[in-house]
């Protein structure tokens, strides 16, 4: 594969293949910055794939008071799904699980479109009839009593185009190098806005192919031809001086904070530069074949700043 | 309502200032001085507009380009409460009066801006569906109440600096009221649904509340025996509410989230109820 050159990081010619999505931001507010973050870890728990938890969600930034909507500290998160019915039924069951039950939380939509999905629109019966509705600078907001006084959220939010899928393969001497070049690439990447990567500290150690060899039901298994220790005994893309790979996964909101996102990650991968232990970056895609976006690593970060 | 073609537009795409005549008679309908039927007009053009049957705009009114304004801006000079129902029914621009506004001010507003720099009458807001209604002076009684003919407030947002008179709110469907300076008695009275804010009101406020907010910051002197006492909880929306009164340059003492929450009217379905901010 052709490739190209940054401070001593081999960088393949290749594209990261994503897809589209449906996505949402919601603001949770809450009396301190803890329990805000305590109600996101909550709500963005278990949501790293849309294969095997019905969405994909993250916090996309910690909001100052001032940039909120009831002038208590808070946090935006970034939900996204594969179809808006899908994104509808994980904002209601997370919500209602993880929000609503966070003492002093408040849930506001964080993002303006015409497709709306219900918010509080019906988790408000859970206030059994004692719900009350009021309209504050043009939107519905619904109180519904809890035992610690009332939960505030608004009737809705809206289910906007997004883009899934977006990642990097960080190639790499050791683990430790790579852990490293993939922790300084995520720190990078969530400074800014739009995007997140929403696995364990947004790094994916169990990279898929589709489909299996010896398993024709499994939808995905591991992608061999990057696993340093099948070098050998399967098709490897790995050269031998490879001993640990990593990816990054990103979910944006739009294609801007997609490149964005990776651009940051791929300079701070670079920044480490060949010495920090970091042989070659790549990306996974499909050849072309099954997303509708495709982001080009030269276009993203090309050789030389222009 | 649409705006004047371009053939038929003066030379002036300003907008227009009228200032009432001393002669003119003591009480006029205004409910024709609405900067859209203006907007394009020169001053001439506009002072041949009928004002009433058989009178012309400018027999009431001296009328002078607002270089400095927009078009869709009309600014109305009018010293005394002797103009009813301005912006009656206006649905976009600026409506500025210096001076006071007579009764009905913004009946039936559904949309723009409308500022007294003076007071203003009873009836204010009246029927209004959304807009924005700023009252630099006192209101009369009925602020955002029900006319004959015309139901309560049923939206949009009517800010009062100074005091309101009695039955404030009273039939309120839905939207906002604020006055800074306090109501009078009845404050709420039968009131449907929507908000109303004020430090402090007169008695039998809330008398027939059904299912909307008064957000108070002292009790009323006589409260409705048919109100229960639900005491001192934290209300979130409070915040979001104080955040959006500061958005809209109005000024109140902060708005805290404890309160204490007074139920009611008991006799009137009792989904009501009167917030007092600190508790």
């Amino acid at each position: 594969m052709a490739e190209y050159v940054r401070n001593g990081v081999r960088i393949d010619d290749t594209f990261a293949e994503a897809f589209g999505m449906r996505a949402t931001r919601l603001l949770v507010t809450a009396d301190h910055p803890r329990w805000a973050h305590a109600a996101a870890a909550s709500a963005c728990g278990f949501a790293t794939s849309v294969i095997g938890c019905g969405c994909e969600a993250g916090v996309e930034a910690e909001l100052d008071p001032a940039a909120t909507p009831d002038g208590r500290p808070g946090v935006a998160l970034l939900l996204f799904a594969v179809s808006r019915e899908a994104l509808a039924e994980q904002v209601e069951r997370r919500v209602g699980q993880c929000l609503l039950t966070c003492p002093t939380t408040a849930v506001y939509a964080g993002i303006e479109g015409e497709d709306r999905i219900p918010l509080g629109r019906r988790l408000r019966y859970f206030g059994d009839g004692h719900q009350r509705s009021k309209v504050v600078d043009g939107r519905r907001l619904w109180r519904i009593p809890v035992m610690e006084g009332e939960f505030l959220i608004e009737d809705d939010t809206a289910a906007v185009r997004a883009i899934g899928g977006g990642n990097l393969l960080i190639l790499a001497r050791t683990r430790e190098s790579a852990l490293l070049a993939a922790e300084s690439a995520v720190a990078a990447a969530r400074a800014g806005r739009g995007a997140i990567l929403p696995f364990p500290g947004g790094v994916v150690r169990s990279g898929s192919k589709v489909g299996a060899r010896r398993y024709p039901k499994l939808g995905a298994s591991t992608n061999d031809a990057f696993c340093p220790s099948l070098r050998g005994s399967t098709d490897s893309a790995l050269e031998p001086q490879v001993g640990c790979v990593l990816e990054l996964v990103f979910d944006a909101l739009t294609e801007a904070d997609m490149q964005g996102a990776m651009r940051a990650a791929l300079a701070a991968i670079c920044a480490r530069g060949g010495a920090g232990g970091v042989l070659r970056v790549s990306a996974g895609n499909y050849g072309g074949k099954l997303g509708k976006y495709h982001f080009h690593l030269r276009d993203i970060l090309p050789e030389q700043d222009p | 309502m649409a705006l004047p073609s371009s053939q038929s537009r003066g030379s002036s795409v300003s907008g227009l200032i009228l200032t009432l005549k001393p002669q003119a008679p003591e009480a006029l309908d205004g409910a024709g001085l609405l900067p859209a039927s203006l907007a394009g007009l020169s001053p001439a053009e506009a002072a041949r507009r009928p004002l009433a049957p058989g009178i012309e705009l400018g027999e009431c009114f001296t009328v002078q380009a607002d270089p400095a304004a927009p078009d869709h801006r009309l600014t109305l000079r009018t010293g005394a409460r002797r103009l009813a129902r301005l912006g009656c029914a206006m649905d976009g621009g600026t409506l500025r009066v210096v001076g006071d506004a007579g009764d009905l001010l913004g009946q039936d507003l559904r949309g723009g801006e409308i500022v007294v720099e003076g007071g203003c009458g009873a009836y204010a807001g009246a029927g209004q569906r959304a807009g924005l209604i700023r009252v630099r002076g006192d209101a009369g009684d009925f602020l955002g109440g029900a006319a004959d003919g015309y139901e309560g407030m049923r939206g949009g947002v009517l800010l009062v600096q100074g005091r309101a008179g009695a039955r404030a709110g009273w039939r309120m469907r839905r939207g906002l009221i604020a006055v800074a300076g306090g109501c009078g008695d009845w404050c709420g009275a039968e009131m449907l649904a929507g908000t109303l804010v004020a430090p402090r009101c007169g008695a039998r406020a809330g008398l027939g509340l059904r299912r909307g907010s008064l957000v108070l910051w002292e009790c009323p002197p006589e409260l409705p025996a048919t109100f229960n006492d639900a005491g001192v909880a934290e209300f979130v929306w409070l915040a979001r509410l104080d955040r959006w009164l500061a958005a809209l340059e109005f000024r109140l003492p902060p708005l805290t989230q404890r309160a204490r929450r007074l139920v009611g009217d008991q006799g009137a379905g009792g989904k009501g109820e009167i917030l007092i901010v600190g508790g």
